[in-house]
């Protein structure tokens, strides 16, 4: 009935057009019928002129009908029509048609005509049509039809009033016509500038029903944050369901109901908001987002309660703010290394550096030497990081020592492994190189306080070797509960000079710190042995014949071998009776042995005898122990004189 | 930062096995100066930029090198000619490719094309401060050492 054409959905002329082509097909259709009949009749009454004219009348319509069917405006497809149709008008006016019935055809031509072809042109063609009548039906012998005075002003009459009504209709409906075209456009104009808003706000809103599921009006950047399309009537909970625990879900719909209860008081209700701040998990494994959400109650126009929902990413400022506090702290840490290193002399800070710079090397050394297995490799790295912890804590590095205990740690770890991997190695390697980066930043730390203190003087080697153990006993014993003393005997600067210093210290160190963690009572259980409170730790050095001699004694306890026979046989080590002592001696010596259950910072783990006897033993000395239950323990060092090179580097 | 390299040497490992036809065993990682002297003949680099910035490089000794080219391109070179260069650079190529799908995939990271360095203990600019790579060996079958060195810089730790 349209004539194929189709009208899009939101056009608001659509219905005004569709039902102008129907009534102008259906007018070709009844009219053309109408025509072919009179046409038909017309040659049957002997009047061939009508019945061509009718005919010609017919055809016209016809090309009309075929035009309305063409891409061709509408305009001539209908002028035509109505052409043709003022024609046959004017003609049965003319004519007076059957029964002088002629002029009442002409009082439909102002409807259609008027409809067809809108305001304008249509009433021109009426009034036209309206002279014609009136000439035709005024002036006598204009037309071969007589017509009465009565008859012809009746007739002008009605076809005024036709017209009339027809020409208020249109234009009533005309203005009807564009006030629905301005309030569209108004309408159309305010859904444009809310869904500007709604598409290009950086928070996605979204309203829940009671049921929790989501309306289809929600903001097409929900779709992105959610990382799921088509989000109309799923249900929001089903969604969060991944990222969040059966007890928080339970809070969460509890959160929900109380929103669309409308008792509690908003503030309050922000504050309970499970969603302030959350994790979500989308869909397919994407990774996980900083979302938070914010939920008020909405009444809709039909009585409905709503939740009106916004979404906010998060992510970015999450990250962001996570970034900022870890500089935070870097920067903590940073001035907190830089307090710790303030205290300590530069000398001895020196020292320390090139300390760990000798055992990097080591570690280096011993990671480079394919020659090696892994936990040949492990034993020597764990020993190197074991000595510069030791060092860091007597200097009162804190943090620093903390990251080595870590990474104490991740070697036991990885010892503890049925099999070492290449990733456990390449972890470790990594981890060891961010500790390198850490002495970077002690040098440049030392650099920069020489700087300020370029003429401090500078400590003799003995000056620094006993401060070193000095602060070592008096580190610990504030840590161990425990006093003590150095008491330091014949200290030969000749001896001195031929052993490489960086080991002698090391050695040192980590007997001293053996005596005091293990040798040293309590202040309480010395007292009650009927000794001083305070322990004395003895260290000497001096020349003997082609060899040195260097002894570590304490006044303690002794070794005590009833407990290190415990912890040998709870390793499974077989002791033989005869050669207890001697086997159970060696054994302290062996890595991972220590009578300590636990290990802490400051001992344990057995590191340090066995460190003690690989160093001696790499130079070609060897280690003789003197010890007396209940009365202490002397550990005697001798150190060929000739090889003692060997490992200084 | 082990995340960034493991895809490396995944990837080394593939192409030697798959591409060379060589059997390759990776060795203990270890830590090295930068700029200290090495014995390796010819090096490709592939910049990494984004989350972690630094650079990836494989160093070769001539021998090794040779041979590599003689496999892939079925004619043996004489010595370091350009032949050799392309041929490394090819296989350095194919290994930045694939340690690329890995990488790119899950880090915010950017490859850069290698280029090829080569020349008795010829320099490296890293892009970097820091003073220390991490080497990795790899031994080839006969034998045959040579070396994947990494240096980094992460922007976030993790």
């Amino acid at each position: 009935m349209t004539s194929g054409k189709f009208f899009r959905e939101d056009d608001p002329e659509k219905m005004d057009m569709t039902i102008r082509y129907v009534l102008l097909n259906s007018m070709i259709f009844v009219g053309c019928t109408l025509l072919v009949l009179f046409g038909i009749e017309s040659f049957k009454e002997q009047a061939p002129l009508q019945g061509i004219l009718d005919f010609s009348m017919a055809a016209i319509t016809l090309v009309g009908f075929v035009l309305l069917r063409t891409p061709a405006p509408f305009i001539w497809s209908s002028g035509l029509t109505v052409l043709s149709f003022m024609g046959l008008c004017a003609f049965l006016v003319y004519t007076g048609g059957v029964q002088n019935s002629g002029v009442l055809w002409a009082y439909s031509f102002p409807l259609l005509a008027i409809f067809l072809l809108g305001i304008r042109l249509g009433s021109l063609l009426t009034a036209l049509l309206g002279l014609f009548l009136g000439m035709v039906v005024l002036i006598p012998g204009f037309s071969p039809q007589k017509y009465e005075a009565a008859f012809a002003f009746r007739g002008i009459g009605v076809y005024l009033l036709v017209t009339l009504c027809t020409m208020v209709y249109e234009i009533t409906k005309m203005n009807k016509d564009q006030r629905l075209l301005k309030l569209t456009a108004s309408l159309k104009e305010e859904r444009d500038q809310i869904a500007a808003m709604k598409d290009n706000l950086r928070e996605a809103l979204f309203l829940l029903d009671r049921q929790g599921t989501i309306q289809s009006q929600y903001s097409p950047i929900l779709e992105t944050m959610l990382g799921k399309t088509n989000l109309t009537g799923e249900t929001f909970l089903n969604l969060l369901a991944p990222s969040l625990s059966a007890k928080e879900r339970g809070l969460l719909e509890d959160f929900f109901a109380m929103v669309l209860e409308q008792r509690f008081d908003a503030a309050m209700l922000e504050d309970i908001n499970p969603l302030k701040e959350f994790t979500y998990l989308p869909p397919g494994g994407a990774s996980p987002r900083t979302l938070s959400a914010t939920c008020s109650r909405l009444q809709r126009e039909n009585g409905e309660a709503y939740l009106l929902c916004t979404l906010r990413d998060l992510t970015r400022e999450v990250e962001l703010r996570r970034q900022l506090e870890e500089e935070e702290k870097k920067r903590q840490q940073e001035m907190r290394a830089l307090f710790e290193v303030v205290h300590v002399d530069p000398r001895i800070f020196e020292d320390f550096i090139q300390e760990m710079d000798y055992q990097f090397v080591h570690v280096n050394g011993a990671l480079k030497n394919s020659e090696q297995d892994n936990r040949q490799t492990l034993i020597q790295v764990y020993q190197s990081v074991h000595a510069v912890k030791a060092n860091a804590v007597i200097l009162g590095l804190s943090d620093f020592a903390e990251k080595l205990h870590t990474l104490e740690q991740e070697i036991k770890l990885i010892q503890n492994k049925e099999e070492i991997t290449f990733q456990d190695m390449l972890h470790l390697t990594v981890e060891i190189e961010k500790v390198y980066r850490e002495k970077d930043t002690f040098e440049q730390l030392l650099n920069r306080i020489r700087s300020f203190s370029a003429t401090s003087s500078q400590l003799q080697e003995e000056q620094v070797l006993v401060q070193t153990l000095e602060r070592t006993i008096k580190k610990l014993c504030h840590e161990l509960g425990k006093q003590a003393t150095l008491s330091v005997g014949t200290l030969e600067h000749g001896a001195l000079q031929q052993l490489d210093f960086r080991l002698l210290k090391e050695i040192l160190i980590q007997l001293v710190r053996n005596a005091l963690v293990h040798g040293i009572e309590t202040p309480e259980e010395r007292q009650r042995k009927g000794k001083p409170a305070a322990g004395t730790i003895f260290v000497s050095l001096e020349k003997k014949g082609d060899q040195l001699c260097c002894v570590v004694g304490d006044d303690g306890n002794g070794l005590c071998f009833e407990r290190i026979r415990q912890q040998a046989e709870r390793r499974g080590m077989r002791i033989e009776p005869s050669k207890e002592r001697q086997q159970l001696l060696q054994y302290i010596f062996s890595p991972g042995f220590s009578t300590q259950d636990e290990a802490d910072l400051h001992s344990g783990r057995g590191v340090g005898l066995s460190l003690v006897k690989d160093r001696v033993y790499a130079t070609g000395g060897s280690i003789k122990i003197a010890t007396e239950e209940g009365k202490g323990c002397r550990f005697y060092l001798y150190f060929p004189l000739e090889k003692n090179h060997s490992v200084a580097g | 930062m082990e995340k960034y390299i493991e895809p490396f040497v995944e990837a080394t490992s593939g192409v030697f096995t798959n591409m060379v036809g060589m059997d390759i065993a990776v060795g203990r990682p270890y830590i090295c100066e930068m700029n200290s002297p090495h014995a390796w003949d010819i090096s490709g680099v592939i910049g990494l930029t984004g989350e972690a910035r630094g650079a990836v490089v494989l160093s070769l000794k001539q021998d090794l090198a040779l041979t590599i080219t003689a496999t892939l391109t079925g004619r043996e070179q004489p010595a370091l000619n350009e032949d050799v260069v392309d041929a490394v650079g090819e296989l350095i190529n194919i290994i930045a490719g694939n340690a690329k799908k890995g990488l790119e995939e899950s880090f915010k990271l950017v490859i850069s094309l290698p280029t090829i360095v080569d020349g008795p203990n010829h320099h490296i600019a890293w892009p970097l401060e820091q003073t220390r790579i991490i080497c990795i060996p790899f031994t080839v079958q006969g034998g045959k050492e040579f070396c994947l060195s990494v240096a980094l810089e992460t922007k976030r730790e993790g």
